[in-house]
């Protein structure tokens, strides 16, 4: 059995090769997709969907990570997976504060006065 | 379609939304969706689809209100966001242009999904909220699907996913 397990995670053969580092990365891939799924709405952000968008986040990141960092096994190619557009993904993350400067006032503002609130805060 | 109150309350809520500390902001094809807002008993949502801008505002009192434009001008650029609220009209100002005003009749017939919007609560219609008979709560929630004379709203501040009948918006 370990032996058959070996032989399927070592990737040496073009078959293993598809089975094993290839679907080891999509997993990768997947579970950074989810992670980011996660983060983004702790952020506040839009949801992505899997399909297509998902999907092709999931395989650029399984097939990126595979090229980067070259994995010699399965192991490696999950954590390629989940690496390779983890890496990418944070060099072009960004960070989006909202809205600031929030001022209320209880009645309802008139252009002019806007544009002195404007002018104001522009100085 | 419920109304609430005949005297509706009067405001004004301004922010920035500055280039700087929102990236996003300059790239036409993003899809933000900006950190809520609650000040004074009203809650603003607001968020950049590609080059539309929506502002909806929940208040206990007023209901809802959504305001879509098209900000392809203001894209990259520093905007100073002015709601002002009077009767039954609200307006929406970007850099002091008057880009958008909604009248509380047309509140309805614009909805989506993804609209925030508020919603009268009865007791039995969410299971996290404890709501005793004959009383009536309007919570936040946002619209997931429609359906018709129905809709699928998830109640955010109680985390619950419920099917009600669109008549129980407030407006």
């Amino acid at each position: 059995m370990d032996e058959i397990f070996i032989a399927l995670t070592s990737g040496n053969s073009v078959a293993e090769w598809f089975l094993t580092k290839l679907l080891a990365a999509l997993l990768g891939g997947l579970c950074i997709f989810l992670i980011q799924q996660e983060l983004a709405q702790r952020n506040s952000e839009i949801p992505t969907r899997f399909f297509w968008r998902g999907f092709w986040f999931t395989f650029v990141s399984a097939v990126g990570g595979i090229l980067l960092l070259r994995p010699e096994n399965a192991y490696a190619a999950f954590s390629a997976g989940l690496l390779g557009w983890y890496s990418v993904f944070n060099l072009m993350k960004e960070n989006n504060v909202g809205p600031t400067g929030v001022e209320v006032t209880d009645k309802a503002m008139s252009k002019d006065e806007i544009m002195r609130l404007f002018s104001e805060h522009n100085k | 379609m419920n109304t609430i109150s005949n005297s509706l309350p009067e405001f004004t809520v301004t922010f920035w939304i500055r280039v700087a500390q929102n990236k996003s902001w300059s790239n036409p094809a993003s899809s933000i969706r900006f950190p809520p807002i609650t000040t004074n008993g009203i809650m603003i949502y607001s968020a950049k689809y590609n080059n539309k801008f929506k502002v909806f505002i929940l208040h206990p009192e007023y209901g809802y209100r959504k305001l879509v434009v098209n900000v392809s001008k203001y894209i990259g650029k520093d905007t100073f966001v002015a709601i002002t609220a009077k009767g039954k009209e609200t307006k929406l100002y970007l850099n002091v242009d008057l880009v958008s005003t909604v009248q509380r009749e047309d509140v309805v017939s614009s909805l989506e999904i993804g609209d925030f919007v508020m919603v009268k609560i009865c007791q039995g219609d969410l299971k996290n909220v404890n709501i005793p008979t004959k009383v009536e709560v309007i919570q936040p929630a946002e619209v997931q699907s429609l359906n018709g004379e129905t809709a699928t709203f998830y109640f955010f501040q109680s985390n619950e996913i419920v099917v009600l009948p669109i008549n129980k918006l407030i407006s």
